[in-house]
């Protein structure tokens, strides 16, 4: 019991002196912790590469990739009588290609 | 349209197996900045022009079948080509009558989101944002290929001899061509500069080694952006930014960039932003 009190005693005062660090502290301190970056400078690199790697586009993603595509329409149908295939043709607004639609 | 049929297995080997396919932009095709060849259009307007005659459904999102000499057969909207079984029973109903050999692609798949030609002293920058919902809008990612030319990325490096802990500020419009991508997956792709209401990359050199300098670089970008194309409502973008440069100092070799986003929103809805270079030095 007497060590539990002692120990939030001891919390209490360390919280106290903190909260009073931090009033009588000068402003432009304050002001430099609250700019100081996330991710510290031994640890950025790192950081940033996982997060790039982190977020490139999937193989679940890329699946119409796996769809061989004629890069014109009128090429396609060439190819389409070259080949006796029918031209599957998909027309949209924006570009599917990168997501941007 | 890609999240749903066009990466099911069994529509993409039905397409690879029996199918000539191609995609076209309807941005490419019609209106004032369109790029695509006068033939090209043409033949897009004669595929619409046969399709009404045959009173099939015509539009500019559509999925269509033509005939192995190129004239409209058949077509869905885009609502019902994306569910997938009726997009395979069209496609099914074209083989049977078609009979095409069977075989590989005639065309040799390949990414469809790839790098731009740009000179070789050109910095080239791969960016992908996804926001953090799925469904319709988050289900693949946007990607935009930003290229800076030799006189750009120039000015994204200090001058002079460079030490540890020097900071200084990116050039402000270089900062921008890049941070003017950063926002979700939207109909609205209308990325210019002037929606940026603030933004700040600011670097720091962390080490100088055997000729090659690393700096981190944290900042910060305010834009509005609209959702829907030709809307007058923007959401404010909100992001903070976190990256690594590296560069030899006075050398004549392309840098590396890598910015990532810490915490980003547009409106409500949370997204997060990866830029690399192309080719990391």
């Amino acid at each position: 019991m007497r060590t539990r009190f002692s120990k939030q005693t001891a919390w209490g005062l360390a919280a106290l002196a903190g909260l009073c660090a931090a009033g009588l502290a000068p402003r432009g301190a304050a002001k430099e912790k609250s700019d100081a970056p996330a991710v510290a400078d031994g640890e950025v690199v790192a950081w940033v590469a996982k997060r790039v790697e982190e977020r490139q586009p999937s193989a679940q993603d890329r699946r119409f990739d796996e769809i061989g595509w004629a890069t014109e329409l009128r090429t396609a149908i060439n190819l389409g009588k070259e080949h006796h295939r029918p031209i599957f043709l998909f027309t949209m607004d924006g570009r599917i290609n990168t997501g941007r639609c | 349209m890609r999240a749903g049929p066009l990466s099911d297995t069994r529509v993409i080997a039905l397409l690879n197996r029996a199918f000539v396919c191609v995609y076209t932009v309807n941005e490419d095709y019609v209106g004032k900045n369109a790029t695509a060849s006068p033939e090209e259009r043409k033949e897009l307007q004669r595929i619409h022009q046969e399709g009404y005659k045959k009173k099939l459904s015509v539009g500019t999102v559509h999925a269509y079948v033509l005939t192995p000499d190129g004239h409209t057969h058949d077509s869905l909207h885009v609502a019902s080509a994306a569910n997938t079984d009726r997009l395979l029973a069209m496609l099914r109903r074209a083989v049977e009558q078609f009979r095409p050999k069977e075989g590989k692609p005639i065309v040799a798949p390949a990414p469809q989101s790839a790098p731009p030609k740009a000179p070789a002293d050109a910095l080239v920058l791969h960016l992908v944002s996804r926001g953090d919902d799925r469904g319709s809008w988050g289900e693949f990612p946007g990607e935009n290929w930003i290229v800076l030319q030799k006189k750009a990325w120039q000015k994204l490096l200090p001058d002079g001899e460079v030490k540890v802990g020097q900071k200084w500020d990116l050039d402000r419009e270089v900062a921008a061509s890049i941070l003017t991508y950063f926002y979700p997956q939207t109909e609205n792709n209308h990325a210019t500069t002037d929606r940026i209401e603030k933004l700040s990359l600011r670097a720091k050199v962390l080490s100088v080694d055997r000729g090659k300098a690393t700096a981190r670089i944290d900042g910060t970008l305010r834009m509005q952006h609209v959702f829907y194309p030709g809307r007058k409502n923007p959401d404010p973008v909100d992001a903070t930014v976190t990256g690594v440069l590296t560069f030899g100092p006075g050398k004549p070799g392309l840098p590396s960039l890598q910015l990532v986003t810490e915490k980003a929103t547009h409106g409500k809805r949370p997204f997060k932003v990866a830029v690399r270079t192309l080719a990391v030095e």
